[in-house]
């Protein structure tokens, strides 16, 4: 589908002014053609959008709205843009002719590269970022292939926010349709709002790969790629080309941290730093990183690279012996499991250490949370009493004591219940913090609570070998729930239960739904008919009886090509997969050549005596078998 | 060490391709995986028993060599048997990645590990995957791995909530598996186990059909004999839905 639609604009002129001259290349969302303009007599490039895209009409109007904006941006490093054109049939812009190769393909024949050309690179892009920052344009796609280099060695990013996928800014992790996610930032592939330092990132790490000859994350699929952006420390560049100078790896670790404020604020901020390079090559900076050396990272880092030993932190868990206040609805890990990779030579000891303050500082809070519900009353008024909030928590004696201590009067309704704990309190009347003045005549509250008395438990019994309907009957009178599945099993007899999922015996839930086995007898096991063709009687009823196949309607017709008594043809034929034991094949028996008798001429007085002599012809066929009136037998 | 472990293919897959090892090395030393592969047609069952016996094998000879040669100058500490766990999960990796690269059928498995190595009164953990370990006491069922998945990443970065995890359409990716790709990074946990009753390893079919609050209703429920604990645990996911392979692997840590 894809040559033709490509060369069918070929030689064809757009809105009377573009002429196609031919195809320069072709993407996910467009295709882009070298056309020459007839009007100002030049050769730009057209970028046509997809047919499939061009009806998406959130699509086009961002498309054209975005195309607006570039067309504003006039830099020498950036690819221009001259018109947009969106009509019903076509829609497209075009831009300056970029001609040179792309940095992709650059790096690929001449990579790695040396701190001056990439400073040289860097600064180009930068330069055309600022640009088109300052009026509130952001790339959002900036990688290798989207900047030209020209044969001059001058450098022009393409490609700026124009047809894009409808949603660009949220990447479906899923679709392996996402562009190259090598580049991304955290916050691109976290879903999150991109600015133009999401930009500045996705050049950190185009230098990243033009220094060291590798993205700083590679993984198998989309997915991790996406997820290392997101949590992954990149190995710095110095472990892969230990010369690197010191101020341009600084350069581009800044550029690619995780966090946007982490970044530069902007590019002319990166721009500037790079031009101190140039100028002094020997320069360092002192950049301020907030990740480096708290390790209190809210985003769990891990050291990309070797599972060596020191870089992998055992956790060591302490289990605690206060029972934590609220029934956990989800998983909600303790305060000490946090999965925080440290740097390499950090000491255990002031970790385990932290962890048990940590876990100390939680125990106490429980603790003070504890006291606050159970104790503390409203000190101005000291006859109410505010009801507390025991909904999910474990009902003991212990605590209808303390309860009545406070000035409950405690009821207890107890319900089986399969989605609480047996002792959990499901409800409670009066609800939570209502009032309720005490007095003399009233000196308690009434408190009824619903307690769970967890699930009924019953036993299934073992219905092996009784008939299915009578366990049905016997499963509804227990009030237990089933389903039944009938499978063949040559051992037990047809409408017998087989076995129980689960086994007889077995104490479950009494809302469990278990499955009843029931035999459907034994299988039939399913044959491909042969070729019965041209067998005689007998040949067939052996065949048949054989392969347990019956014999259906037997019809005679008569054949010039079939000796009589032969089988000319079957239904179904051969080769039909059959289920055996039921099936019956149909079959047409020859009767030989039809034998037309000739009306018998009067016999001359000349002739009598020859044709009575030679005359034996008879309607009488005797090749007819014997058997022909009769069925034959099974 | 007592145990109880059950894996059942569950109600809605054509086969099972979790798969668990449990071996008792001495007295003292014990050893439990689980793991839950995944893969085009059966290449799941592959890598999950390809993984679970390398990573076994290589652990038991680890271990034995160390128990049995003067074992008083090289005992079974945490810094040694992290480097037996990540060596043997290093060597599972190579032997799932390998078989799959070289067979186009099998290309792209990989499956969870997740493992518990019992030493006397400390268990150490070694996780790759989605795949659990868990700690049971006192009616309390508390996760002591983290999953390797998608939806894990987004809740903590914020951006998905953790009960919002269970309804994700990305619930199933995940981010970390063995033998996907050449290296492997594990999560690795010690946890001193004389505090504890009972730890729970199980694959997903588990506990996304059943809720920890039921998990820690039948682990702590005495009227069930232990060596059915991981039956039940298997019965009520089923009950649920059972709409993935399920398996549970129970270790008894209650001191008597």
């Amino acid at each position: 589908m894809d040559s033709i639609d490509n060369t069918k604009f070929i030689g064809k002129t757009l809105d009377d002014r573009y002429r196609i001259k031919s195809l320069v290349g072709s993407g996910g969302m467009s295709r882009v053609f070298l056309v020459d303009d007839l009007v100002l007599h030049r050769e730009l490039a057209l970028k046509m959008l997809r047919e499939d895209i061009s009806k998406d009409e959130a699509a086009v109007r961002r498309f054209i709205h975005e195309s607006k904006a570039v067309s504003m941006l006039s830099h020498p490093n950036i690819v221009s843009v001259y018109d947009v054109s969106v009509t019903s049939d076509v829609k497209y812009i075009v831009l300056e002719y970029a001609e040179g190769i792309t940095l992709k393909e650059y790096l690929q024949e001449h990579g790695p590269l040396t701190a001056e050309e990439t400073i040289h690179i860097a600064v180009q892009i930068l330069s055309g970022l600022q640009h088109a920052h300052s009026r509130g344009i952001i790339h959002r796609d900036i990688k290798p292939q989207n900047i030209i280099i020209a044969p001059d060695g001058s450098i022009k990013v393409t490609d700026f926010g124009i047809a894009k996928i409808p949603n660009s800014e949220t990447i479906t992790m899923a679709d392996k349709a996402i562009g190259s996610v090598h580049y991304i930032s955290p916050e691109q592939a976290s879903g999150l709002k991109v600015d133009l330092r999401s930009d500045l990132y996705s050049l950190g790490i185009i230098l990243y790969e033009l220094i060291c000859n590798r993205v700083p994350f590679e993984a198998e699929n989309a997915v991790a790629v996406a997820c290392m952006q997101i949590s992954s420390r990149a190995v710095p560049p110095s472990e892969f080309v230990p010369d690197v100078p010191k101020g341009l790896e600084q350069i581009v670790m800044k550029a690619i941290s995780k966090r946007p404020a982490d970044r530069f604020e902007n590019a002319a901020q990166m721009l500037s730093c790079l031009e101190r390079l140039e100028t002094t090559p020997d320069a360092v900076f002192d950049f301020v990183t907030v990740n480096e050396e708290s390790g209190e990272d809210v985003i769990p880092t891990e050291v990309d690279g070797k599972a060596e030993d020191e870089s992998i932190e055992m956790k060591v868990i302490t289990p605690s012996d206060t029972k934590k206040k609220k029934k956990q609805r989800k998983e909600k890990p303790p305060v000490e499991i946090e999965v925080v990779y440290e740097k390499r030579r950090a000491p255990m000891l002031p970790i385990i250490f932290g962890m048990l303050c940590a876990f100390g500082a939680v125990v106490l809070v429980v603790l003070l949370y504890l006291l606050q519900h159970y104790f503390i009353t409203d000190p101005s008024d000291a006859n109410v009493l505010i009801v507390g909030d025991f909904v999910h928590e474990t009902y003991s004696a212990e605590m209808k004591q303390e309860l009545e201590s406070q000035g409950y009067t405690v009821t207890v309704e107890w319900v089986a219940s399969s989605d609480y704990l047996a002792n959990t309190i499901i409800s409670q009347t009066p609800e939570k913090d209502a009032r309720r003045q005490l007095s003399k005549e009233v000196p308690t509250c009434q408190l009824t609570l619903i307690v769970s008395s967890g699930e009924n438990l019953v036993t299934l019994p073992d219905y092996t070998g009784t008939e299915y309907r009578e366990a049905k009957l016997d499963l509804q009178r227990r009030k237990i729930k089933y389903t039944v599945q009938k499978i063949y099993n040559n051992a037990v007899d047809e409408g017998l239960v087989i076995s129980t999922y689960p086994a007889a015996g077995s104490i479950m839930g009494s809302e469990t739904e278990i499955i009843l086995y029931v035999s459907k007898g034994g299988e039939n096991s399913y044959i491909s008919i042969p070729y019965l063709t041209g067998m005689t009687a007998a040949q067939l009823k052996d065949t048949l009886k054989s392969l347990d196949i019956r014999m259906g309607k037997v019809s005679y017709v008569y054949s010039d090509t079939v000796a009589p008594g032969l089988i000319i043809s079957q239904s179904p034929v051969a080769g039909t997969t059959v289920q055996t034991g039921i099936t019956s094949v149909n079959i047409v028996v020859s009767l030989g050549p039809k034998i037309e008798v000739p009306d018998v001429p009067e016999p001359t007085p000349d002739q009598t005596q020859d044709s009575a002599d030679t005359s034996d012809q008879t309607t009488d066929d005797p090749t007819v078998p014997e058997t022909s009136d009769e069925p034959v037998e099974e | 060490m007592q145990y109880s472990a059950y894996t059942n293919v569950g109600r809605i897959r054509n086969q099972n391709e979790d798969c668990y090892l449990a071996e008792t090395v001495t007295d003292s030393v014990s050893l439990f995986t689980v793991c839950d592969g995944m893969g085009g047609a059966s290449a799941g069952e592959t890598a999950s028993a390809t993984a679970c016996s390398v990573y076994h094998s290589a652990m038991t000879a680890a271990l034995k060599s160390h128990l049995t040669s003067a074992h008083l100058l090289t005992p079974l500490n945490a810094k040694l048997c992290k480097r037996l766990l990540v060596d043997s999960i290093t060597e599972a990796n190579e032997a799932v990645y390998k078989l799959s690269k070289n067979d186009p059928a099998l290309e792209g498995m990989g499956t969870t590990l997740v493992s518990v190595l019992v030493v006397n009164k400390t268990a150490y953990f070694v996780n790759v995957g989605d795949s659990r370990a868990y700690y049971y006491k006192d009616g309390e069922l508390c996760q002591i791995t983290k999953d390797h998945s998608y939806v894990q990443y987004l809740v903590d970065n914020g951006m998905i909530k953790p009960d919002e995890a269970e309804t994700h359409p990305h619930k199933n990716l995940i981010t970390r598996s063995v033998g996907t790709s050449a290296e492997i990074i594990p999560d690795l946990f010690a946890l001193d186990i004389r505090r504890t009753d009972s730890i729970l390893l199980c694959s997903d079919g588990l506990t996304n059909m059943v809720n920890e609050g039921e998990i820690a209703g039948v682990l702590g429920d005495d009227s069930i004999d232990f060596s059915h604990k991981a039956e039940r645990l298997v019965a009520k996911a089923n009950s649920h839905g059972g709409t993935d392979n399920i398996t549970a692997l129970v270790i008894n840590t209650h001191l008597k």
